[in-house]
């Protein structure tokens, strides 16, 4: 089953993203930080990994250089989530090395949307 | 909303639209008239009618109907046809020699996301300027407030995220402070919009070499559908060629002659 991992400081946005996730028919893991993320994805690396900027302990730019350096050739699409809309912060998440960006609030039709544009469902 | 003021308003859209309503879609109609309601101070839909009764006007007849039969639509919802669309024009537009110019047409545009993925992906392969003819796109629509949107090619931010990967956003939107965001001018400046009937108004949007007619068609009824089918091949030109989707492929090929040709997928 294809899976994703949700890595958000908020409980709320994991809830709401997981439910959205599973109505999909993708199995869902959840890390309240960056370095509880990369835990999860040496045990097994998920399939697309939901990634918040703004997080305590590791954040996202951290955790996608750890990843990156971690994984050389066979690493997940990054969706990164956040509330800052500005094109100069979308273009930075993309340099860091995510393939994709949601901007808040989502829905249901946003995340299968960028799902399928990465090929992902 | 009581059984007379839906079948008045049932007439009203089988007669301005061809849409055919039925009872079921009692909320679908109250949320699309919701801002009309509002705008005019009626307290309900039995209220508009009676209204419409009382004192029949044309204008506001029509404005109800348009509004009836707004179609939700969202960028590169078909991509795999657009591809292929792409593929023709490339194949019709880079022959070398002067020819007169490439009209694309897309009859019930609504908001006009369709129209304005064709043009991305007509930009992402310089086209406009790789094109040994000039690229004319028109859409078009009966509901005003649906075209006035498009031509200012704002779209909200969900509209934006559904169907667009972020780099085509950034490519050709800017952020707008109201967190909606708009189309570049280079992009806008490729489309034009204009209100048009398929059942009730002339053929005087000219003939065209691509119509790209996507569920449109199938809320129509039987003989509205009819007419909408000869309007738009009246508007074909003679090698050209009717795109459309699944639901709308039976109703053309039913009622379109032998020679005109459909092509129908995802």
């Amino acid at each position: 089953m294809k899976d994703c991992l949700i890595i958000n400081d908020s409980v709320a946005i994991r809830t709401i993203g997981r439910a959205i996730i599973e109505s999909l028919s993708v199995k869902v893991r959840e890390a309240a930080n960056g370095q509880d993320g990369l835990s999860l994805c040496r045990t097994l690396m998920p399939g697309v990994i939901l990634l918040d900027w703004h997080m305590p302990v590791m954040n996202g730019p951290d955790f996608l250089k750890a990843l990156h350096h971690d994984a050389h050739t066979d690493h997940p699409a990054v969706i990164v989530l956040s509330e800052q809309g500005q094109p100069q912060h979308i273009q930075n998440a993309l340099h860091a090395g995510a393939n994709e960006f949601i901007l808040k609030p989502f829905d249901t039709d946003i995340i299968r949307s960028k799902f399928e544009i990465l090929g992902f469902i | 909303m009581q059984d007379s003021s839906f079948n008045i308003l049932a007439d009203l859209a089988l007669m301005q639209s061809g849409q055919k309503l039925d009872r079921s879609q009692s909320d679908m109609i109250t949320m699309h008239l919701a801002s009309l309601l509002r705008r005019e101070n009626f307290q309900s839909l039995d209220d508009l009618v009676q209204c419409l009764k009382a004192r029949p006007n044309a204008r506001f007849e029509a404005e109800v109907a348009s509004n009836l039969v707004t179609r939700k639509t969202r960028f590169f919802d078909a991509p795999r046809q657009l591809e292929a669309i792409i593929n023709v024009i490339k194949w019709k537009c880079l022959e070398t020699g002067p020819q007169p110019p490439l009209k694309i047409w897309f009859p019930g545009t609504s908001t006009g996301q369709d129209v304005y993925s064709l043009i991305i992906r007509l930009l992402e392969e310089t086209l406009f300027k790789r094109a040994s003819r000039k690229i004319e796109i028109v859409g078009t629509d009966i509901n005003e407030a649906g075209l006035k949107r498009a031509k200012a090619g704002a779209f909200s931010h969900f509209e934006v995220q559904t169907g667009l990967s972020v780099q085509r956003l950034l490519e050709n939107f800017s952020p707008l402070a109201s967190r909606d965001w708009v189309l570049r001018e280079r992009v806008r400046k490729k489309a034009k919009f204009k209100i048009h009937n398929l059942i009730k108004d002339d053929q005087s949007l000219g003939r065209f070499d691509i119509v790209i007619c996507r569920n449109v068609l199938a809320e129509m009824a039987p003989e509205q559908q009819k007419k909408a089918v000869s309007m738009i091949e009246a508007c074909l030109m003679p090698e050209g060629q009717i795109y459309t989707a699944p639901a709308d492929h039976p109703i053309l090929d039913e009622h379109a002659g032998a020679t005109a040709t459909i092509i129908s997928n995802h």
